[in-house]
This record gives C-alpha cells, sequence and structure tokens, in this order.
C-alpha cells in the first residue's frame, strides 16, 4: 500500500517539477526579445530554441579570447592584464593542490576550465540582455556527465582496470572485506551515479532560483510604478543582483571542489594527501 | 559545501529509483529492485556525505 503511494507520488513528481520550472519567469534576453519582433524567422527560430547553448558558445568565446590575448604576449615583468590571469591561475592551482597535493597539478587545467566556465556562465545572467546557461538543467547536465566521465577515467587510468574494479568493491583484503563485496560493489555503483545528478541538480536549481528571484523583483519594482505609467521601475531587484554574484561564485567554486574531491576519491588510497581514506 | 549534503542526500534514492524502474522493466520484476536500489541509493549517499565531510575536515586539519 504504502509502496502505491510513493510510485503514485514519484510519477506526479516529474510533471509537476516541469510545470514549476514553467511557472518560473528569468529576464528576458536579446534573443527572447528578438524572438518576438522577428517571429517565424527560421534563423531567429532556431537561435531562439537554442539559446542557453548560444550563450554558452559565447562565454566559451570570450574564456577563449582572454587566454589568446593574455599568452600572446607574455613577459617577465608582466602587465596588469598578464598579472590579473597569473594570480586567477594560480588561485586555481591552490584550489586543487590543498585537496590533492602534488598529484593534482595535472588537474589544474580540466578543474580550472570548469570552474571559469561555470562562473562566466553563471554571472553572464546579471548582464542585461544576457542569460545563464546554466539556469537550464541540459546545460549543467552535460557538465557533470562531463565531470562523471573524466573522472571514471581518471580512475581506470590511476588504479589500471583491476585496481578500478577493487575500488568499486571496495578494496577487499580479507574474508570479511570479500563478504562485503555483494554490498559494497551496487553502493561503489550506485554512488558514482548520485555524483553528477546531484553535481546537475544543485547548480541548476541555484541559478534558476538566483534568476528568477531577480525576474520577480523587477516585476515588482516596475508594478510599484506602474500608476505613473513610466517607462522604467524602483530597481528593487538591485540588492539581489549582488547576491547573485556571490551565489554564482560560490556555486562554481562548490562544483570545482567537489570534482576534486571526487577525482580524489578515485586516487589511489596511500596517494591521498593528508591522511588515507577508507572507502 | 555543506548546502550539498541535502542534494547529495535526495539524489541518492532519486538514481536508486530511476536505476530500479529500469531494470525491473527490462526483467518484469516490479517493484522489487525498484524499492531495494532506492535504499541502497540512501545509503550510497549517506556514505558519500561521510566521504566528504571527511576530506573536509583532513583538509582543515592540515590548514591548522
Amino acid at each position: 500500500m504504502s509502496l502505491e503511494v510513493v510510485r503514485h507520488a514519484a510519477s506526479h513528481a516529474t510533471p509537476h517539477a516541469q510545470k514549476a520550472q514553467e511557472g518560473l519567469k528569468e529576464l528576458a534576453n536579446w534573443v527572447t526579445l528578438l524572438s518576438e519582433k522577428a517571429h517565424g524567422t527560421p534563423w531567429v527560430d532556431f537561435l531562439h530554441h537554442w539559446e542557453n547553448v548560444f550563450f554558452a558558445w559565447l562565454v566559451a568565446l570570450g574564456l577563449v579570447m582572454v587566454g589568446l590575448v593574455g599568452t600572446c604576449k607574455r613577459k617577465d615583468i608582466p602587465g596588469p592584464f598578464q598579472n590579473l590571469l597569473e594570480t586567477v591561475v594560480e588561485a586555481l592551482e591552490h584550489l586543487v593542490m590543498d585537496i590533492l597535493g602534488e598529484r593534482g597539478k595535472k588537474f589544474v587545467p580540466f578543474i580550472g576550465t570548469l570552474f571559469l566556465y561555470i562562473l562566466c556562465q553563471n554571472l553572464i545572467g546579471i548582464v542585461p540582455g544576457m542569460k545563464s546557461p546554466t539556469s537550464s538543467l541540459n546545460t549543467t547536465a552535460a557538465l557533470a556527465v562531463t565531470v562523471f566521465l573524466y573522472v571514471q577515467w581518471t580512475g581506470l587510468r590511476e588504479n589500471g582496470i583491476w585496481g578500478y574494479i577493487d575500488h568499486l568493491m571496495g578494496s577487499p583484503r580479507d574474508l570479511v572485506g570479500w563478504l562485503m563485496v555483494p554490498m559494497n560493489l551496487p553502493l561503489h555503483i550506485l554512488e558514482e551515479f548520485i555524483k553528477p545528478v546531484s553535481l546537475s541538480l544543485r547548480l541548476f536549481g541555484n541559478i534558476l532560483g538566483e534568476d528568477s528571484l531577480i525576474a520577480a523583483f523587477v516585476g515588482l519594482g516596475i508594478a510599484a510604478l506602474s500608476f505613473a505609467h513610466l517607462p522604467f521601475g524602483i530597481p528593487l531587484q538591485f540588492p539581489f543582483l549582488l547576491l547573485a554574484l556571490l551565489t554564482g561564485t560560490i556555486q562554481a567554486v562548490v562544483f570545482s571542489l567537489l570534482t576534486t574531491i571526487y577525482i580524489s576519491l578515485m586516487l589511489p588510497h596511500e596517494e591521498h594527501h593528508g591522511e588515507p581514506l577508507t572507502h | 559545501m555543506v548546502t550539498t549534503i541535502p542534494m547529495i542526500l535526495a539524489a541518492g534514492p532519486l538514481v536508486g529509483y530511476w536505476l530500479g524502474q529500469w531494470v525491473d522493466g527490462r526483467f518484469g520484476i516490479k517493484p522489487w529492485l525498484t524499492t531495494v536500489l532506492a535504499l541502497l541509493g540512501l545509503v550510497a549517499s549517506v556514505k558519500q556525505v561521510v566521504h566528504i565531510i571527511r576530506q573536509l575536515i583532513n583538509e582543515e586539519a592540515e590548514e591548522d
């Protein structure tokens, strides 16, 4: 009976979640405005349909440009721009190597890129006319699947195929350990699948919530001055823009930090920085 | 970082439920694996939370 109730609730959960997401409004971006002006034009409809991918590519292109400009004329005595980039790279190196130790150096490019990409995707939503691609579950799921595949690949590369299977079995070394394998193996496999789901849902939920909050307060600000028929409203959203700066950065840090921890959990035990962990 | 814990705890049973539904559907043994995997998902998520907290405590201890 109780199982029936759970199944019934779960079968209704997905449509409810979709309805909830449809009910949450974000601020219009220039692609939305273009789509309203030129609805029916094939390329505008295409752009509107793929707007999250478009803004994600825009961010990626911006980062590539910054990287190219920052590295094309490197000097021994760096200028302000090169200094800024070096500070960012050093901070990212510290973030990764604090957890992974000296071995973490080779993971800095992946985790660093991930951090900067997510940070810019989160913050681009604050710019008027732009949209955070991370407020779509498709974008965050793609990022989380990338992390999932990279972590599994790292596990296979660092431990070897038998070491990887041994890790999944909970590294049994005695009779009790081997008796626990039927329990540990499904638990470990489930754990690996939980990682991308929790990563993607958390980032998506936070950024969508933040963007919806800003949109709601923009609406309130306009409604508050509607009696005067003015073409603008009270900027009630301003404190939440500052909050979005903070939460956008925190979410990017948390995503990168969790990726680092997942990589660290996959590395051979004795190589862990600090006290060895039991899996 | 602590804000990630509820999400992991929610994702565990959810992943277990989805996997269980898929496997149950293939083998026609509903609802046994769904129930077992949803419970195992919860256990796995608790285990993962413990790992993350332990890792963070280790990191803080090294900083001090």
